[in-house]
């Protein structure tokens, strides 16, 4: 594939050293490293027990060839491992060496509200100089991560891994494990990176769309069909290669703290079952995952066993977490192949039987191409791109009424039966209208089997939503007793973000009752994917069996669509529901009130 | 009346300081974006210096602009123009600006002139940049300023730049040149590089040609000029 922009490409692979020293200052523990870790390469340190000390503060690094000041936890980016048993109660202390305030949410744990990390929310946050006390009890097993809920913290480096080994035994075996932490560094500062954002929110895109393509495009669709998709995305004042706001123009991928020139190792011996316990810490990069050459099977997702599926390749939506089981079955190194969603560049890492064997490194895809089904547009299967006449729903569109769909294909899906999705149609009268919002879904629908923009028809067998189903059966079998809409809202060029319209700063909060079930729809009015967070409580994804609904913690809602997901409140308290794109966060943030 | 649309600028000011409370994370800074044009050209043997300026103060959706533009050449300002404006986001791609503006050339002896503006800033469909300002004058004067603006990605690197600027004029004024009509059409192609797809700093150049009608092209006919102009020019555009 052409290299449009190869100096930038160049840049993200020529990141030169992992972090340095790992010295763990304070640190009483014992920080043996895992067995099952690398033994070569700078593998994170492994903390165990129930008692820790944390100490955050500042850290030299140099990813890109350029020292930088990263914010580090014990000494080290990623942060240490953190290894914990379920039915443990684990004792945290976190001493905040910064100069500004600082808190860790651990993210997707199951804790009292007071615990949860988040500043204004759960408790003032950590001032300069002082030390919090963590303590809960664990009532989970899995994957999940912890980060920093303070300002753009998270995307200077304070973010590690939480593996909580289970009481019971696995419900699959294996020889080996690794864990895998996927992160985006820039040596921009996150607040210049907002900054530039709002000022020309295209200014990170390396590829856009350039006279030089249409002529590619011509070739494809011929002049009339490649005009006409052209001339759509010209008159809505959008972009179909806006897949990511921040790119690899300025962000170095990173695989457990290497670079893409370094690259992370992990080591495995034929013939073993290898856990990959995968963790998408990046600030603002969603990554498609793969190993060419080996299937992986999907064991758990977001820290929670599933049905066992074989994919060759997922996408990994921010502060999402996948177990995969993989099984080298012959004498061969193995690329971990984590392409960001835009193709602007990857994170890098080799299983291999031997330090000194190499593999290659694949190709990157094409750059994805939004197209009306992102736009949440009418579906256009039946009659191919020639035939989208008016399929747009931008304001302008919506408010002439051009926006009418058929839910045909919906229909079977969304019953409003636990497990099915909601039956009613989305109600665009719930945003608040203005010059912040630039588009309306109008046709948006569920898209569970749709793997999303860049994976469909690749060749490859692509995980969806809809291939996800708990391993256990369903834990609270109600129906829900009442059901909640929220759209995902912006306007690009203005690089604003809202739910129903409305920003953090003006909403009211969401209010539950305690005991509920609840069903939450999702409409995605955006041309961006949001991997929306909920605290405190899982969010159960109706994948299409109410009797087996998985529970996850962080839902990819893909542009132009819907999801909807079951949530129990039974948790007390005050808790934070957001897009984990850290630079979306801000505003596209709600407070949720269990009572 | 200037006085009072003064104080009015400075009472906005303040309400946009006042409304912005900040909850956990500043959703919505007060930012500062400064974009520069500076263009060297050739002007019937002349060496001219263009500048355009615009820099913008504020929140997402209201912001003061200063917007400035004009000619230096033969050591004199001719054709300066400075404005404040308040600006106000009325729909997704447009807002809507209320300003004053002050012009000044010394090169037909120092002199100067007051407006009040009024105008919509935006992106029309396939991306033109617009940019359609009224102003008022002293002594009923008026004038309408129309700026259409496109980019085009030739590459990730290669930016060409069209624009076309209107002017029309309610009356004519001597000193200025200006006769009342349609008066200018200024027609520009700029070929920018943004060097490693660096979009905040682009050396261009590009080609302008600049045609006068009406009353205003027989007063520059009057003082000597041909009415049309063409000219090669090299320059920056940048911002930060």
């Amino acid at each position: 594939m052409a290299l449009p922009f190869c100096q930038s490409r160049r840049r993200f692979v020529t990141g030169i050293a992992s972090t340095t020293a790992l010295s763990l200052i304070g640190d009483t523990q014992a920080t043996e490293k895992s067995i099952h870790t690398a033994q070569f390469g700078q593998p994170q340190p492994t903390l165990r027990g129930t008692r820790f000390d944390l100490s955050v503060g500042y850290q030299r690094v140099n990813f890109t060839g350029e020292a930088k000041q990263a914010i580090s936890i014990n000494g080290s980016v990623p942060s240490p491992i953190l290894r914990w048993k379920e039915g443990d109660r684990v004792t945290i202390d976190v001493r905040n060496s910064l100069a500004h305030d600082t808190s860790i949410h651990w993210h997707g744990m199951i804790l009292p509200s007071n615990m949860d990390g988040v500043p204004g929310l759960s408790f003032p946050g950590i001032k300069p100089g002082e030390t919090f006390r963590y303590e809960f009890d664990i009532r989970q097993n899995g994957t999940y991560w912890y980060h920093s809920h303070s300002g753009f913290q998270e995307q200077l480096g304070m973010y590690g891994a939480i593996v909580i080994d289970p009481k019971d035994a696995a419900p699959y075996s294996f020889d080996r494990e690794h864990v895998i932490v996927l992160s985006d560094w820039s040596d921009e500062d996150p607040l210049d990176v907002y900054a530039n954002l709002k000022k020309q929110p295209h200014i990170y895109n390396i590829d856009e769309r350039t006279l030089a393509d249409l002529g590619k495009d011509i070739r494809r669709q011929g002049i009339s069909g490649a005009l006409q998709q052209r001339a759509m995305w010209n008159h809505m004042r959008m972009s179909d290669t806006d897949l990511s706001d921040v790119t690899g123009r300025i962000y170095t991928y990173l695989m457990n703290g290497e670079t893409p020139a370094s690259g992370w190792v992990g080591m495995f011996k034929r013939g073993e079952k290898v856990l990959l316990r995968l963790i998408n810490a990046a600030a603002m990069t969603i990554f498609d995952v793969r190993i060419p050459g080996l299937k992986m099977t999907v064991v758990a997702a977001d820290g929670q066993y599933v049905q066992p599926t074989t994919v060759d390749e997922f996408r990994i939506g921010v502060a999402e977490t996948y177990d995969v089981l993989v099984e080298p079955s012959s004498e061969q190194a193995y690329t971990v192949f984590c392409q960001a969603i835009d193709r602007s560049g990857y994170a890098r890492g080799t299983l291999t039987p031997h330090p000194e064997l190499v593999p290659s490194v694949p190709e990157m895809d094409d750059s994805p191409v939004l197209s009306h089904v992102d736009m949440g547009m009418l579906h256009v299967a039946d009659h191919g791109p020639d035939h989208v006449v008016s399929p747009i729903c931008t304001q302008e569109h919506a408010d002439m009424g051009h926006c009418e769909m058929s839910s045909k294909e919906t229909q079977e899906f969304s019953t409003g039966k636990a497990g099915f999705g909601s039956a009613a149609k989305p109600s665009f009268d719930l945003i608040r209208q203005g010059p912040h919002i630039d588009m309306l879904a109008r046709g948006a629908q569920y898209r569970l089997n749709d793997p999303g923009v860049g994976l469909r028809n690749n060749g490859r067998q692509v995980l969806s939503y809809g291939d996800l189903f708990n391993l256990s059966p369903t834990i609270d079998t109600r129906e829900p007793q009442r059901e909640i809409e929220l759209h995902l809202t912006g306007n690009m060029s203005r690089y604003m973000w809202s739910i129903n319209g409305v920003k953090y700063s003006q909403a009211e909060p969401i209010l539950m009752s305690y005991g509920e079930r609840v069903r939450v729809t999702l409409v995605n009015n955006t041309m961006m994917n949001h991997p929306m967070h909920l605290h405190g409580v899982w969010s159960e994804v109706e994948t299409g069996d109410g009797a087996y609904i998985p529970r996850k913690h962080t839902i990819i809602v893909q542009p132009g669509a819907r999801i909807s997901y079951l949530v129990t409140a039974d948790a007390l308290g005050k808790w934070a529901f957001h897009c984990h794109l850290l630079y979306h966060m801000p505003s596209m943030f709600r407070e949720v009130h269990i009572t | 009346m200037f006085r009072k649309l003064a104080a009015s600028l400075l009472m906005m000011c303040l309400f946009l300081f006042a409304v912005q409370g900040q909850a956990m994370f500043p959703d919505d800074p007060w930012l500062t974006k400064v974009k520069s044009e500076f263009e060297y050209l050739q002007d019937e043997g002349e060496s001219v210096l263009e500048w355009d300026i615009d820099i913008w103060s504020g929140r997402d959706l209201s912001k003061f602009w200063i917007k400035s533009s004009g000619e230096y050449a033969d050591s004199e300002f001719e054709d300066a123009k400075i404005e404040l404006v308040y600006s106000h986001a009325i729909s997704a791609y447009w807002d809507q600006q209320f300003g004053i503006r002050h012009d000044f050339r010394q090169d037909t002896g120092p002199d100067s002139r007051n407006w009040i503006s009024y105008g919509y800033v935006g992106t029309a469909p396939y991306f033109i940049e617009i940019d359609a300002r009224l102003f008022i004058g002293e002594e009923s004067s008026s004038q309408i300023l129309i700026e259409l603006e496109r980019e085009l990605m030739i590459t990730q690197e290669w930016v060409l730049t069209p624009e076309m600027d209107i002017v029309v004029n309610g009356r004519s004024n001597s000193t200025f040149e200006e006769g009342s009509g349609l008066a200018e059409i200024e027609f520009s192609l700029r070929l920018g590089y943004e060097p490693d797809g660096n979009r905040k700093f682009q050396p261009f150049f590009g080609l302008i040609t600049r045609q006068l009608f009406g009353a205003t092209r027989a007063m520059a006919k009057q003082n000597g000029s041909s009415g049309d102009d063409f000219a090669v020019m090299i320059g920056l555009h940048s911002w930060f």
